[in-house]
Parts: structure tokens; sequence; C-alpha cells
């Protein structure tokens, strides 16, 4: 079996962005932004709130526009295309807030995104979602909106995987979830991760972050403050504490 | 009032109904998917009855009229969704009336071009151009019969197609949450142009059928807009199923308001108070439930 990681650093980056600014009005919110996770890795995006994750995220997946600067999807330029087909380049997104669809049945949020992956590959079918999250399972009918929290949450993940997708997006997938439930939610990554899913994951627990991502990315007022494996930042506290407060 | 005589205008009622169902559901799905208010849905209807009337001159068959005209409805559909009402997307209600607005001027113009200012009749096809005998004196026209089925079968394709497909569901999630329809790699730009194609067919589809019963004239589409808008702000704003209860209780008020002769107190309501019992229906219900029957709240 080869080094994941050395097999990474040489591969293309699924999703590049390189020297990204972003405004939002007249405010400057992405300062030059490098940012590539590779198939196969786990990157923790990580950051106070305000610090411009969920901005550089949404103007990668050209939900935001991009003042300057370039977006690689698979090495190809994608800095001004719609967003719908950087999606069906495979990538899956689950913004924070889950955005399920309230006046869909748990059935219809996941077989409206149903599509093949861009190899061809139909490895998330209803089924396997069913399988992997039994609570939808038993709530087929419901409506999106009449789900907990954490089944709207389980909801967007299996939703975001019946696109077959080569990288997973995951913005706050456990803010403001029961312990419980989040460990839940962790443990499915988890298993996302092992089936060779590239997933980058904003959160703020580091503790949980740090046993499932390979590197860890941290901004502060939309500039990159620390991009490093995720072992090194475990060894240096006094990072975690000036840029995250943990 | 003799049962034949109610039984008339109850049918007249369901078939006037449902005419004005065909023609709100586009204008209450344009609106509810893609957040706009065409104030030209109307011109669609107008154009639906003088393409029937135009073509069922040049062939002499009003089937074949109407075959080519549904087409030709979807075409402009696709095309002035393309020049003009994509632009509206991101901007505000006073753009889209302004311009929608825009547009009924200049379908009124091309209209006038094409067709001059004269009322116009379309004879009804002579395979429904028959009669129901009630009574002795009373009988009901097939081809109305016809008008109601036709619109019975449009509103559950709608059903099926809405509720029942993959198209149905993005067009259902495309109203709440856009952006999020996007990032699941749907084209929502695609799907905005089938939604105003639909929606403006739909219309045109009820001037085509209604042509025969009702004449073509000049501003035959603005008539209809206002009747239409009452029905949306009645059954909610962005509800077809609003739209097909509001349509149907719209189509026995002004019916029966018309040959109701209502005496309150001894004084007798004069038949021009009757045209205003559609308006009274929207005021009671706005004050009952100012989001309409099926609105959403807030």
């Amino acid at each position: 079996m080869h080094d994941p990681a050395a097999l990474a650093s040489t591969a293309v980056p699924l999703l590049e962005a390189r020297n990204l600014h972003a405004h939002y009005g007249a405010s400057h919110v992405l300062h030059g932004i490098n940012f590539a996770i590779r198939a196969g890795e786990t990157v923790a995006l990580m950051g106070r709130n305000g610090m411009g994750k969920s901005t550089l995220i949404r103007t990668m997946l050209g939900l935001v526009r991009a003042s300057t600067g370039q977006v690689l999807v698979k090495g190809q330029d994608m800095t001004h295309t719609a967003p719908h087909l950087i999606a069906r380049s495979g990538i899956a997104y689950v913004p924070e807030g889950r955005g399920i669809f309230p006046n869909l049945t748990v059935r219809e949020n996941l077989v409206m995104a149903a599509r093949a992956g861009t190899r061809g590959q139909r490895d998330w079918t209803l089924d396997r979602v069913l399988t992997s999250f039994p609570r939808l399972a038993e709530r087929l009918a419901h409506g999106g909106g009449q789900l907990s929290g954490g089944e709207q949450q389980m909801l967007t993940i299996g939703r975001a995987l019946m696109t077959n997708p080569d990288l997973l997006i995951l913005d706050e997938a456990t803010e403001g979830l029961a312990p419980l439930i989040s460990r839940e939610i962790w443990r499915i990554v988890a298993s996302i991760r092992a089936s060779g899913i590239a997933t980058v994951l904003i959160d703020k627990n580091f503790a949980a972050l740090s046993t499932i991502a390979d590197r860890v990315h941290i901004l502060v007022k939309g500039s990159t403050v620390f991009e490093a494996d995720t072992d090194q930042l475990r060894a240096q506290p006094h990072i975690r504490e000036t840029f995250l407060g943990i | 009032m003799e049962l034949a005589t109610f039984l008339i205008q109850l049918l007249n009622s369901v078939q006037y109904g449902l005419l004005l169902f065909l023609i709100s559901s586009g204008l209450t799905l344009v609106f509810g998917i893609m957040g706009i208010i065409n104030v030209a849905h109307g011109s669609f209807y107008m154009l639906g009855a003088y393409l029937a009337w135009s073509l069922t001159q040049s062939f002499g068959n009003f089937w074949l009229a109407l075959l080519l005209a549904v087409p030709i409805t979807v075409l402009l559909a696709l095309t002035l969704e393309w020049l003009v009402i994509r632009y509206l997307y991101t901007r505000d209600l006073l753009y889209q009336v302004l311009l929608t607005y825009g547009l009924i001027l200049m379908f009124e113009e091309i209209r006038s071009i094409l067709w001059g200012d004269d009322v116009r009749g379309v004879s009804i096809p002579a395979a429904l151009d028959a009669s129901i005998r009630l009574t002795d004196t009373l009988s009901y026209p097939v081809y109305r019969l016809a008008i109601s089925g036709l619109c019975l079968l449009v509103a559950a394709s709608m059903y099926g197609l809405i509720q029942k497909t993959r198209i149905g569901m993005t067009i259902r999630a495309g109203s709440v949450n856009r952006e999020m329809v996007q990032s699941l790699g749907i084209d929502v730009t695609m799907l905005y142009r089938l939604v105003f194609a639909l929606g403006v067919t739909l219309a045109a589809l009820a001037g085509m059928i209604a042509a025969p019963v009702s004449s073509v004239f000049p501003g035959m589409g603005n008539q209809v807009l206002i009747v239409c808008f009452v029905v949306v702000v009645i059954g909610g704003m962005g509800s077809v199923k609003g739209a097909l209860i509001a349509s149907l209780l719209i189509g026995l008020v002004d019916t029966f308001g018309k040959v109701l002769h209502v005496e309150v107190a001894g004084v007798h309501l004069l038949p021009e108070l009757a045209s205003m019992s559609v308006y009274l229906l929207m005021a009671a219900i706005l004050l009952w439930r100012p989001e309409g029957l099926f609105g959403k709240r807030g």
C-alpha cells in the first residue's frame, strides 16, 4: 500500500484556491488565500467566528464571487463557473444551518439529489444512505422540517452522499447538537473518510477534528495563519490558544 | 331557482373556475418559485386566443390550430425568458412590474399590428358542437364540459409533475432554497426557464380553449389578469393547491353573484354590486388569513 500522504502531495488537488480574494460589498473578507485538498485527504478548516471559513468555502463553490485569484477543480480553472457545474465536478456541500428542504419529505430530499459521480460511480444509493443512517429510514415520509436537529444533519450529509462526490465539505456539522448526536455525526464522518471520499471539515471542536483530520488550516481575518499536519498543531498548544482560543 | 338552472349555473361556475385555475396556476408558480411578479401573464392568455383564431382561420381546423399554437407559445416563452425575464431574478419588485408592464404594451401593439383591433370569434369545433338536454327548454353545451375536462386533466398532470417527479421535487426545493439546489449540482437557471415556459403555456392554452366560448378581443388579457391576481392572493402566493381552491371559489361567487337577485332588508341589491362580489370575497379572506388560504405565514 502506498503512503496516502505521499500520494496526496503529488496528485492534482480536487479543489484548490490560489491567492483568492473576496469582498462583501466594500469589506474585504478573503485576503489572498491558498488552499488545497487532494483525493482521500481530510482537511480541517479552523478559526474563530467571522474569520472567513465559510466565505472561503462559498467562494470556492462559486456561491460568492471571487474578486481576484483562482479556484481550480481537479486542475481546471473554475473561478467564475456556475455553482451547479462546480458541484457536478464531484463536490458536495453541507452548509452551515444544513439547508434541508422543509417542504420535501425525507425521501424526496434524498432522491432529488441522486446522481452518479464523476467517474460514473454509484456507490451511494438510497439504500446505502438509509443503512448508514437508520434514523432516516424510520422517517422517510416525514417532512424535512419535522426532523430534529441531529436528524436534519444526517439528512443533509446523506443527501450530499447521494451525489456520489469525490469531495465532501461539511460546514459546522455538529454545531448546536447534543454531545451524543455529535459523536454519532463524527462516527459517520470517519466512515465517509474511510470510504475514500476527501473531506473538508469546518468545526471548532479540535479534540474531535484532531482524531480525524490529516491537516489543519487556520484562518484569521481572511488570511491563512497556520497550515500543517494535525500532529504539529497538537504539539503546539500556544498556536491553538492564539488563533482559536482553545 | 329551478334545479336545472341551478345545475347549469353550477357547471358554468366550475368551468369558469377551472379555466381561471389554468391561467392563475402559471402566475402563482412563476411567483412562488422564481419570485417574479409577471403582470404580462394575461397577455399570454390573449395571445393564445388570437393564435387560436388566426390559425383556425388559416388552416380551417381548430385542433390543428391548437397543435401548432402550443409549441409556438413554448418557443416564445423560452425566448422571452432568455431575452428579458432572467435579468429580473436578482432585481426587486418595481423592476419586475415595470418591465412586465412594458411587455403588456408591446404585446397589445403587436396584436394590433398582426391581427387588428376588431373583436373576433372562433367557432366551436364540430366534434364538440352539441348540447346535452337537461329539460324541455334548457340544455348544456358539450364544449363547456370539454373545457372543464381538459382543465381537470391539466390540473392532475401538474399535480403529478410537481408532487411525483424529480423535476417537481427540484422545483419545490428551489422555491425554498435556490442556492442549496445549485450546490447539489442542479441547473437552477434551466429550471426557471422551464417553469416560466410552463406558466406561459398554461395561460396561452387557457386562451386557446376559451376562444370558442368567449370572444377574442383586445385587452382580454388584462381583464383576466386582475381576476387571476385575486385568485393568487386568495389562494396564497405561490400555492398551486391554493390557486385551485381559490379559482373554484371565485367561479362560484362570480357566477352566482350575477344570477342571484339578493334582497337585503327589503333593498334590492343592484347587479352592479354583484361584480364586486369577487373583491368582497378577497377582502373577507384576507381579513381572516392575510397570507391567503394556503400561503406561507410571515
